[in-house]
């Protein structure tokens, strides 16, 4: 056999396994996703009794006039469920856009200015990163009910608006990313810090811009231990208290909870689509030098 | 247009435990429409000088005055001056016209004078035809273009430059240069350029100020600094190849006054320096002195028809660089190592013995200890 036949063979043979693993991994990876967009239309008697789809006389042998909007219709009427997702609309973007704006002002001015203890705040940054978060669960708690903070949107939000991830994430790009020429060039040319800082800096690093909100957002909405040792009124619950209350030692809706589960994917999915590009371009930036 | 005084001029970037001083007592009066030039090598402070001018550093003792008005606590912005960087620090998510129309957008001037100042310094510099396109589409040339144009249409009262031709190729750097000094003789504007490369230093500049460890070392016009350097730094700087240096002392012999090279190799170089030199010699005869020797002025016995005196030695060629026009030579006296900068009339072979002399109206001697100009 030819030198180039036998590498093009070896070629296609590598490609083949490559997508195979791939078509795999992805198999895995959707499987809980159909198994949960399945169970929200299964009723009570079905849920336990059939992995996927109840087999039936229709059409692909299942029995389709089994599975019903029932489960969706009972969390928009039994529980409070539009106001839960208005709550968790609200918090998550107000944390993706406060925490967004922040952590790039602080990781711009913790890589770009010169101040005395810039070395020493950036050490308490990188403290607070290597802290694990369920270890800050009882000082926060005891911070906020001192503040009075308790059973308030405050209470989530304040503690979540300077992010010591987002600020050393920014601190790396800004790095990367922003020339300090073209800051002195803006200050030449008329700019003061604020508007340096939107105009020329921001436009620089959007890539981390989108991909941090999409982080941020999507940390929030899912964001389950805060709110609800935080939150005590149910009418500020967000979805992921919520649908957890679903489940008690005395009740389990698992229907209403996977019905309730498969809206709360749908905006965070939404959000995914608008802002992939940004989000990818935003974790690979820095790898390759421009 | 614009003066600039410069008083005194301290700055230490490190503090009073570990000082790390940067510029160390810069006086400098640049005229009025004056092109200065600030050259020196790496880390002598020009670039510190400019910057402490344009107001991106604070200072930590001294005054700078831009006509007649003190800038000290005058933010960048406020002091009118516009800055053209080495890597041409163009915004890289506006276009082209964005860029130049920027600093005039945040100075609030009506949006007809923005396109009318904008499309006049485009046509000056022929960048109208991307106008509308973004800087990394453009070539290094064509980027440090905009960068000119975006300094031009704020017509500011001083133009500082920071090594704007260091990231250009040979061509670009040759064509940019020539851009530059029209743009001087065109706005009649006060220009303060910083480079390290005595090319552009004595091509552009009206004056040069020469710089080492954050001190001047020399202001003058460029063939001023070329032929009558003040010590061996600057003989040193300016001039490609290097100056020859040759330490030894001025003797009697036999009546005449003879330069003797201060090593006891029989090549050691030994001539007579003649009566004129020998008279302004007079009063540093016998001390130790180090004789500086220009490449050119060093010429091939076979093509020498100078009639000013001359001295007589002997070399071996190490190696010869044929740039075209010119060859240089790298000699061997046996004891001494010399550059000589010949036409390039002849061909040279490696080893070849060369009967070679020195221009000796255009020697320079140096004090041995302080280095400065005898």
């Amino acid at each position: 056999m030819r030198p180039f036949r036998k590498a093009s063979l070896l070629l296609g043979i590598s490609q083949t396994m490559t997508y195979v693993l791939l078509t795999l991994a992805s198999l895995v990876t959707l499987a809980p996703f159909y198994w949960l967009a399945v169970a929200a239309f299964k009723n009570k008697e079905d849920f336990f009794a059939y992995n996927f789809l109840p087999p039936g006389e229709g059409l692909f042998g299942v029995a389709w006039e089994r599975l019903s909007l029932g489960n969706f219709t009972r969390i928009f009427t039994e529980l409070d469920f539009a106001n839960n997702i208005l709550n968790s609309v609200f918090l998550a973007s107000t944390t993706a856009v406060l925490s967004t704006i922040t952590a790039a002002m602080g990781g711009y001015a913790l890589a770009r200015f010169e101040f005395r203890g810039r070395n020493l705040v950036l050490a308490v940054v990188l403290t607070a990163l290597v802290i694990p978060a369920p270890l800050l669960l009882a000082p926060s708690y005891q911070l906020l009910y001192h503040l009075n903070l308790l059973d308030s949107y405050a209470g989530l939000l304040l503690p979540a608006v300077a992010p010591a991830f987002g600020v050393f994430l920014f601190r790396q790009t800004m790095l990367n990313s922003v020339p300090p020429s073209l800051i002195e060039s803006a200050r030449i040319d008329g700019c003061g810090e604020l508007r340096t800082f939107f105009t020329i800096v921001l436009p620089l690093v959007r890539p981390m811009l989108g991909a941090y909100l999409m982080i941020s957002f999507l940390g929030t909405w899912n964001n389950f231990i805060n709110p609800q040792i935080i939150l005590q009124d149910a009418e500020k619950f967000p979805l992921s208290v919520a649908l957890a209350s679903l489940q008690t030692a005395y009740r389990s809706e698992y229907g209403m909870i996977t019905a309730g589960t498969l809206v709360s994917i749908a905006p965070v999915a939404l959000l995914f689509l608008l802002l992939q590009k940004e989000f990818i371009r935003g974790l690979t930036s820095g790898a390759v030098k421009e | 247009m614009a003066s600039v005084t410069l008083e005194n001029l301290f700055k230490n970037y490190g503090d009073a435990k570990r000082p790390n001083v940067a510029l160390k007592g810069i006086d400098l009066e640049i005229r009025d429409r004056e092109f200065m030039v600030l050259v020196g090598p790496s880390g002598c402070g020009k670039s510190t000088t400019l910057r402490v001018i344009a107001g991106l550093e604070d200072l930590t003792s001294g005054r700078v005055i831009i006509d007649g008005q003190e800038m000290n606590h005058v933010l960048p912005r406020d002091r009118d001056i516009a800055m053209v960087f080495q890597n041409y620090a163009l915004y890289p998510h506006m276009s082209v016209y964005e860029n130049m129309a920027f600093a005039l957008k945040m100075r609030r001037f009506p949006a007809d004078e923005i396109r009318s100042r904008v499309e006049s310094a485009a046509k000056a510099l022929d960048i109208t035809s991307y106008l509308h396109r973004k800087p990394h589409t453009l070539s290094g040339g064509q980027m440090q273009r905009v960068a000119l144009g975006r300094a031009i249409v704020r017509s500011p009262r001083v133009f500082l430059f920071d090594e704007p031709l260091s990231n250009l190729d040979a061509k670009a750097r040759v064509s940019m240069r020539t851009e530059i000094v029209k743009l001087h003789d065109r706005l009649q504007a006060t220009m303060i350029y910083v480079t390290h490369d005595q090319v552009e230093a004595m091509t552009m500049g009206d004056r040069i100020c020469v710089m080492n460890e954050g001190k001047i070392v020399q202001v003058d016009e460029p063939l001023n600094i070329y032929n009558r350097p003040v010590n061996m730094f600057v003989a040193a700087f300016i001039g490609s190849p290097q100056i020859n240096f040759i330490k030894g002392r001025i003797v009697s012999e036999e009546g005449r006054s003879c330069f003797v090279e201060q090593n006891d190799d029989a090549d050691a170089l030994r001539f007579d320096i003649g009566e004129q030199l020998s008279l302004r010699m007079e009063a540093h005869r016998g001390k130790t002195l180090v004789l500086g020797v220009r490449p050119e002025d060093i010429y091939d016995q076979r093509r020498c028809t100078a009639t000013q005196p001359t001295s007589q030695q002997f070399a071996r060629v190490e190696i010869s660089e044929p740039m075209g026009p010119e060859t240089y030579l790298y000699l061997n006296t046996g004891a001494h190592p010399l550059i000589a900068r010949v036409r390039s009339n002849d061909r040279y072979q490696t080893n070849e013995q060369l009967q070679f002399r020195m221009d000796l109206a255009k020697l320079h001697f140096f004090d041995a200890e302080s280095g400065l100009a005898l």
